[in-house]
């Protein structure tokens, strides 16, 4: 067997050219498929962590009906206590409170449509956090409003705004707040129309006393999501709260983050499809090139299932260095743009009307990706690569194990 | 005399060796149908997209107050909307063309309050223009009587409201005094999104115009019978409206689709042009080999005074012959899977079940369906000449660089 491999080894090497032209072609593959997964993977984790991240978390407690309703009198009453419950399961790190009433919110003299968000600030504060990063904390009275509402209404920070509302008990709410800050946060929601403010200011405004809507909880780490909700949906402490991992929050998003897996393959199989009659054509011409070799071969008494080994193992040799070299390439690639990321924003043009990011479901997805690699994608290569290599060497093999020894010798 | 010629010997040779010329054809054509197809689906992807955006209530074409363009202010007006839409009404390729008001506001039934964006539009020709409110769940579209309105299921459901109830809306007047009225409802619309059922309010003109204290129409929103006529149409409005109006188009009043329209593209582009490079490598590969094989006979060729410019030429007629041929099978594989798209489509309902089927307020088909036309022909041929052409290159160069003495001293 090494004989052959030493053989096939010395074959490749005969025409460096051709060889090279068709492990180019391999290698080139390789690359698309790295870089497509590459960036695949990284545009996977922009979904995740704008999911998991700021806005929804890993599990959400709510009233029931209330994500359907979005009423202001569906709330999870005794909050503090709620909240002090889950905590107690040991893979939980936070769990918050939030208030989401709609107001009509008056800078001037118009009045535009905006959501009051009551959020405990100092939780939001720390990582993945609404207002992860925020460095001051927020005073009373005052509020933090997103960016594209603050743009739509032309407010300004120091202004003083009015909200108009309704309470939970039916009565009217309206205060008056100073705009403290404009924000620029990952929740399209926040920054279409969020004006934030204390969990208190909240309370207090819509007449809700120890009441919130929704309590995010954050877990340790990622993958714990789904044995979270069902641990806390079996407390009895926590009543007939509807309680939800984030997959069932936001079942859109898993749709697309499987289509995202999707495209991987597609591109794997539509650049392999290309490859394989290149291939082909190569090893076609190295074997009827030798014929008059491998006749001789024959005639000292090798046998027809060693030239077949030969060419098979030639045509691995050649998806094997291409893979190789693909690679590398690819890993080049993904290494090189890992820490600047790759824009796809920039990628619609420049003109005025660019988006940079990609709102879906209140969630802003960056285009600006992060290309990753996971340790299976070169392996998902490498087999549809010697795959390749083996089909395309079905037609050269056979044609080789069928040869006649004479007649091959007079070719 | 002499192109003939060497188109004959080319033709010949290709056919002394139908192997390679076969797969070289194989891997042409299956690279290019497969580039093809690519094309043909993220087309009628795009094409799709863009409908199902005009439809759902934002039109190709919007004529706008000049200001809008910059502020999108919804209390702008339109002056003189009522001339500019008897105008453009009598322009040809326009489907329909349709006033629109717009007013942020607060709808409210007992305890419960929704905020959304009203729009006040004029009923004889909105559903025409928008498919959403074609949806009717309960009740009818509003029929012109006055303080009656047509909202989404979800905001019914927020609401917790039926048919005949009455809201009360709220909103800031002129002056930015806060107004309130009264809408019964007359129809509830479900259009299979439920965010996109939250924020649909849709009431008359003539009850926007008393809620705001504006009178007229904010914007006309056109939709073409040509969508592809778009640049050519919009050039000729502009040209017989006043100084004071605009036209805006789909790229302007959603501006998300257009960049995603433009990364599908970019992305097609990249994938294309890698599979077409395979391509091109395989049949570089092959083309060499043929050059190699034949050293003698160029020689022989070159020795009997066939010098390097005829000899670049039969391996150029090769590879045009290996793309005409290849293009030909792209285009019958690649073209009749593009066809079975175009007219069967493919469903993704049920990958995306129960989920809600809405980007950005634009209402998706889960029958994805490709675009199919004459453009496919000299696409495939473009593509598959081209990867032919180019692979030519270095071995019609490697072939007339032959040095026939040499090559004909080499014994076999």
């Amino acid at each position: 067997m090494f004989r052959t491999l030493q053989i096939a080894w010395r074959n490749m090497g005969r025409n460096k050219k051709r060889t090279g032209l068709a492990l180019l072609a391999i290698a080139v593959g390789q690359f698309a498929l790295l870089a497509t997964n590459g960036l695949m993977h990284g545009y996977v984790d922009n979904i995740r962590l704008a999911i998991t991240g700021p806005m929804i978390g890993h599990v959400q407690v709510h009233a029931t009906q209330w994500r359907e309703e979005r009423a202001l009198d569906l709330h999870i009453s005794d909050v503090n206590q709620a909240i002090q419950r889950i905590q107690t399961d040991p893979a939980v790190k936070n769990a918050t409170a939030r208030i989401y009433a709609p107001v009509l919110m008056a800078p001037q003299e118009d009045a535009f449509m905006a959501v009051v968000a009551g959020i405990q600030v100092d939780i939001e504060s720390q990582p993945y956090g609404l207002l992860s990063g925020m460095q001051d904390s927020l005073e009373p009275g005052k509020v933090l409003i997103g960016h594209l509402l603050a743009q739509k209404t032309k407010a300004r920070i120091g202004q003083e705004i009015a909200v108009i509302g309704q309470a939970a008990d039916g009565s009217l709410a309206n205060e008056l707040f100073v705009i403290q800050d404009i924000i620029k946060c990952p929740a399209d929601l926040i920054n279409q129309s969020g004006i934030i403010v204390a969990l208190e200011d909240a309370q207090a405004l819509f007449v809700m006393p120890d009441q919130a809507h929704e309590i995010v909880v954050r877990a340790h780490t990622s993958g714990q999501a789904q044995a979270i909700a069902e641990r806390l949906s079996d407390d009895t402490a926590l009543g007939s709260l509807e309680i939800l991992p984030w997959q069932a929050i936001v079942p859109e998003l898993m749709i697309i983050l499987d289509t995202a897996g999707w495209v991987g393959y597609f591109v794997l199989v539509l650049v392999f499809i290309a490859a394989v009659a290149g291939i082909a054509n190569t090893l076609m011409m190295s074997t009827f090139e030798r014929i008059h070799e491998f006749g001789m071969l024959l005639a000292l008494g090798c046998g027809p299932m060693r030239i077949v080994r030969m060419i098979v193992l030639e045509a691995l040799l050649v998806g094997l260095a291409g893979a190789l070299l693909g690679t590398l390439l690819g890993y080049g690639f993904t290494q090189a743009t890992c820490d600047s990321g790759v824009d796809m924003a920039s990628w619609a043009g420049d003109g005025e009307n660019q988006a940079d990011n990609m709102a879906y479901k209140g969630l802003n997805i960056p285009l600006h990706i992060y290309p990753r690699l996971e340790p299976g994608d070169s392996l998902l290569g490498l087999t549809a690569v010697l795959l390749t290599s083996l089909i395309a060497s079905i037609w050269p093999a056979w044609t080789g194990a069928r040869l006649e020894p004479m007649e091959a010798m007079r070719a | 005399m002499s192109l003939s010629l060497t188109t004959q010997y080319a033709v010949k040779s290709l056919g002394r060796h139908k192997r390679r010329t076969l797969l070289s054809v194989v891997g042409i054509g299956l690279g290019c149908s497969v580039c093809v197809f690519m094309i043909a689906f993220v087309r009628g992807e795009s094409q799709m997209m863009l409908r199902a955006a005009a439809e759902s209530g934002n039109g190709h074409l919007r004529i706008v107050p000049a200001a809008w363009a910059q502020t999108r202010e919804n209390d702008l007006r339109l002056a003189e909307w009522q001339t500019i839409l008897a105008q453009v009404g009598q322009h040809q390729g326009i489907r329909i063309a349709t006033p629109h008001a717009r007013k942020e506001g607060l709808l409210a039934f007992g305890t419960r309050s929704t905020g959304l964006e009203i729009v006040g539009v004029d009923p004889n020709t909105e559903q025409a223009a928008n498919r959403l409110v074609r949806k009717l769940s309960q009740g009818h579209y509003l029929n012109g009587e006055l303080g009656t309105t047509v909202i989404g299921q979800t905001v019914a459901t927020r609401l917790d409201v039926e048919l005949d109830d009455e809201l009360m809306v709220t909103a800031a007047a002129q002056g930015g005094e806060i107004q309130s009225g009264m809408l019964r409802i007359v129809g509830i619309v479900s259009t299979g999104s439920k965010d996109l059922d939250a924020t649909i309010c849709h009431i008359h003109l003539q009850d926007l115009e008393q809620l705001t204290g504006l009178s007229g129409a904010g914007d006309v929103t056109i939709l073409l019978t040509e969508p592809r006529r778009l640049s050519k149409l919009s050039a000729a409005l502009e040209q017989s409206l006043p100084a004071e109006a605009k036209i805006v188009t789909w790229r302007e009043i959603v501006p998300e689709l257009a960049s995603g329209t433009k990364i599908d593209e970019t992305w097609t582009r990249l994938t294309v042009g890698i599979i077409m490079l395979v391509v091109f490598l395989g049949i570089a590969s092959a083309q060499l080999t043929a050059v190699l094989e034949r050293r003698r006979e160029f020689a022989v060729l070159s020795a009997l005074g066939m010098r390097g410019g005829p000899l670049v030429r039969i391996m150029i007629v090769e590879g045009l012959f290996l793309g005409l041929v290849g293009g030909l099978l792209g285009l019958i594989l690649g073209g009749a899977f593009a066809h079975r798209v175009a007219t069967v489509g493919i469903d993704f309902s049920k990958m995306y079940g129960e989920a809600d089927m809405s980007i950005s307020n634009i209402l998706i088909d889960p029958v994805f369906y490709g675009d199919f036309g004459w453009w496919i022909i000299p696409l495939a041929f473009e593509l598959a000449l081209s990867a032919a052409l180019l692979s030519s290159l270095y071995p019609a160069w490697y072939a007339a660089r032959t040095d026939p003495a040499t090559a004909l001293r080499v014994e076999h």
